[in-house]
């Protein structure tokens, strides 16, 4: 009777001691771990500080002006470049062909203007105004003569769709440049 | 039997001591291990994630510790950082060959003079700085050396991504990030205690375009020096801050003292015309005048050994629009003598034109002016000689004169949703007039210059000529301009001077605010107002006509309202 209890408590006392090593190794393994991870944060947080000055530094607005000269052919936006969506005329969708509007107005703008290019990256303009007919689809065309010539002009060298794409940023900047100065994504 | 007893009781009374022995002290290990197996599940079960984290959380804070926080722009743009670089010392007790050490180290950092080097390395200490904030290439190469007395220390180095941008806003730190200048200045205590950023008003989009346009028109008309102020007229926050010359707050230390000078804020000049805004604003606050007041201009005022006279001369009776556009010295002194001088000394003050400015720079001009502010004085400081205060100061009045009446106090901290506290200096009728009368300048008057069509810009021109020595010089001027737009609800003042401008051929000559400072206003409104989401408008349009419409001409009943001393 008492040697099997002596036996069992034996063996437990074994059993206990051997988890015991195995705890206290895996626990210091996993401080090795631990000091080697907060080594690894501290290093990339100091790359992390790093690149974020070196990407201040890289734009500079003045290192970037330059750039956008060299390479962009692209000017400040003028007051007579911009218009309120109201403003602009109405094409039909197509198919629908209201009484009112002579086929002029329906003849799709030129394509070379970044406005109409814009407006058609963007399909599905909301009309600015409830009281619009809904089944007009904005669609710019220039309202106003030369004068207000296009502020990307296709450079040499660019074909259709780069000027597409630069159009398109355009619209992003003008986009952005509605809201609060604050409020710009950088 | 006595004997069993006495035996057995004596017996009884060993094992009942025995016992309860046993029982106390069985209970004490029982109360033991109950404690230790409590505090076992606390431990294991409830309290697990709680120190394990704080000890992980406090080694990382341990290891990133900033000696200095960041600053940033409104949009978070970094203006201001540390980086870790290695700064080399000597220990010269360790190192038996000063001389040969000294010329080592001098073949791989030129920089430093051979002489000096080795004089340090004889001496006995133990710690010398030889070389601070050394690249990787040059620590590299000391390493390469080989030399046991040399060591390194990691060592925080402030840094200005954006070098001569924001240079005047932002200052610099010595070698010890001990803030000397600006922001760096004057929020030093805060700046090396807290890890958040400090977050400016500053918009480094504004600031380039007001930076760019200036040094343009710096360089046309050769002037010395300007300065450019953007300003939010609702919350007094500065958008953009820029003093020409400046320098390159990574190199602070060899820089000369004028590129140093803050001539936006340390500045002190007297900005002439400009003040016949306020001139203006105090006598219709009054009532001294009206807007269908007439003044008599036929012929200039002599005063003592002064003399006031135009420069733009109508020679005729004006109105007090008229004035105002034709920047009238004649008419704006008579107005002022019908304010008063204690009734004007009084509004300039709550203008803020006799203090210092709010702005938290330690770069601030006193201003000048007289201490008995007699009637001459008084005739004067109508149109801006005989006071001198920053370009900010007249920036941060002008913005109340257009926004209601409400004077904010100027600040370079973003605020966000918690604007300062403004105070009322005139009324909102009063200020609405201004409206009116700064638009009239730029569509008729002498700040034809500064219109960048669609934003309906308003403002005032100032020419003055600098005094030196006490006397002024006609040929050094100071050439001033406060725009605000758009006039219909004013959103931003846009304020520059240029130092001693020399006139060219294609301004005829001139080097007055109208064809020097005017222009930079005009382009700088252009470019910004897309920036701020302001959309152009139609100027031509009826209402927009109508809010701004303002009665130029003379009434028929010449003699109502003249005033003749």
């Amino acid at each position: 009777m008492k040697r099997p209890a002596a036996l069992i408590l034996f063996a437990l006392s074994i059993f206990a001691g051997g988890a015991l090593f195995s705890v206290a190794f895996e626990v210091s393994e996993l401080d090795d771990r631990l000091i080697a991870l907060n080594e690894e944060i501290t290093r990339d947080r100091d790359a992390i500080h790093v690149l974020r000055a070196e990407w201040s530094y890289l734009n500079q607005p003045e290192r970037l002006e330059s750039l956008s000269r060299r390479y962009l052919d692209l000017q400040p936006l003028k007051g007579s470049q911009f218009s309120e969506i109201a403003a602009l005329p109405m094409r039909p969708l197509p198919g629908i062909v209201p009484a009112a509007a002579p086929p002029e107005e329906a003849a799709p703008a030129e394509p070379d203007t970044p406005i109409a290019n814009a407006a058609q990256a963007r399909p599905r303009v909301k009309p600015a105004t409830p009281r619009r007919p809904s089944r007009y689809l904005l669609l710019a065309s220039q309202p106003s003569p030369p004068r207000s010539a296009p502020s990307v002009k296709p450079a040499t060298g660019m074909n259709a769709s780069d000027t597409a794409a630069l159009n398109a940023s355009l619209r992003a900047i003008i986009g952005n440049g509605a809201r609060e100065a604050g409020g710009m994504p950088r | 039997m006595s004997e069993g007893l006495s035996y057995d009781t004596t017996q009884k009374k060993a094992l009942d001591v025995a016992r309860t022995r046993l029982l106390v002290g069985g209970a004490l290990m029982a109360a033991a291990f109950l404690v230790i197996g409590v505090r076992l599940v606390d431990v294991t079960v409830f309290g697990e994630s709680g120190p394990s984290r704080q000890s992980i959380a406090r080694n990382i804070a341990t290891e990133s510790q900033m000696d200095r926080a960041d600053i940033v722009d409104r949009n978070g743009v970094l203006l201001a950082t540390n980086l870790t670089t290695a700064s080399l010392y000597g220990n010269p007790s360790r190192i038996f060959d000063p001389r040969a050490a000294a010329r080592a180290l001098v073949g791989v950092l030129p920089e430093l003079s051979e002489a000096e080097v080795a004089a340090q390395l004889s001496t006995d200490r133990e710690f010398i700085w030889l070389s601070r904030n050394l690249t990787p290439r040059q620590q590299y190469e000391v390493n390469r050396l080989g030399i046991p007395g040399f060591d390194f220390r990691s060592e925080q180095r402030r840094v200005y991504p954006l070098g001569r941008l924001t240079a005047h806003i932002v200052g610099f730190t010595s070698i010890d990030n001990d803030g000397l200048a600006g922001i760096e200045k004057s929020f030093d205590a805060a700046l090396s205690e807290r890890r958040a950023p400090v977050t400016l008003s500053i918009d480094i989009r504004v600031q380039q375009i007001m930076r760019r346009e200036l040094a343009a028109q710096i360089v046309k008309f050769k002037a010395i020096g300007g300065s450019g102020v953007v300003l939010d007229v609702r919350t007094g926050e500065i958008v953009a801050l820029v003093s020409l010359p400046d320098f390159d707050p990574n190199e602070a230390g060899e820089v000369p003292d004028d590129a140093r000078f803050n001539r936006s804020t340390l500045g002190a000049y007297e900005l002439g015309s400009i003040f016949k805004i306020f001139n203006h604003a105090i006598a219709l606050e009054t009532g001294a005048a009206s807007l269908t007041s007439i003044y008599d201009a036929r012929k200039p005022i002599r005063v003592a050994r002064f003399r006031i006279s135009d420069f733009h001369p109508e020679n005729r009776w004006l109105t007090v629009p008229e004035i105002f556009m034709y920047s009238s010295n004649i008419g704006s002194a008579k107005m002022a003598l019908d304010i008063g001088s204690v009734t004007q000394r009084k509004y300039m003050s709550d203008f803020g034109m006799l203090r210092r400015s709010s702005v938290e720079l330690p770069e601030q001009a006193r201003p000048m002016y007289p201490a008995t502010w007699r009637e001459i004085n008084t005739m004067t400081i109508a149109y801006g000689h005989g006071i001198a205060v920053s370009p900010l100061h007249v920036a941060t009045a002008a913005a109340a004169m257009v926004n209601g009446g409400i004077l904010y106090p100027a600040t370079l901290i973003r605020r966000g949703d918690s604007p300062a506290k403004g105070k009322r200096v005139i009324s909102a009728q009063t200020s609405e007039k201004m409206r009116r009368l700064l638009r009239l300048v730029v569509k008729n008057g002498t700040g034809r210059n500064a219109d960048a069509p669609g934003y309906v810009v308003g403002g005032k021109t100032g020419t003055a000529e600098k005094q030196v020595d006490g006397r002024y010089k006609s040929n050094a001027l100071i050439s001033s301009f406060v725009g605000v737009f758009p006039m219909t609800a004013p959103r931003y003042v846009v304020m520059t001077h240029l130092d001693e401008p020399k006139g060219i051929k294609e301004s005829y000559g001139f080097a007055t605010a109208g064809w020097t400072a005017a222009p930079v206003v005009g382009r700088v409104i252009a470019q910004i107002a897309p920036l701020f989401g302001i959309a152009p408008v139609d100027e031509s349009a009826p209402d927009i006509r109508r809010i701004l419409a303002i009665n130029v001409a003379a009434p028929r009943t010449r003699g109502r309202g003249v005033a003749t001393n």
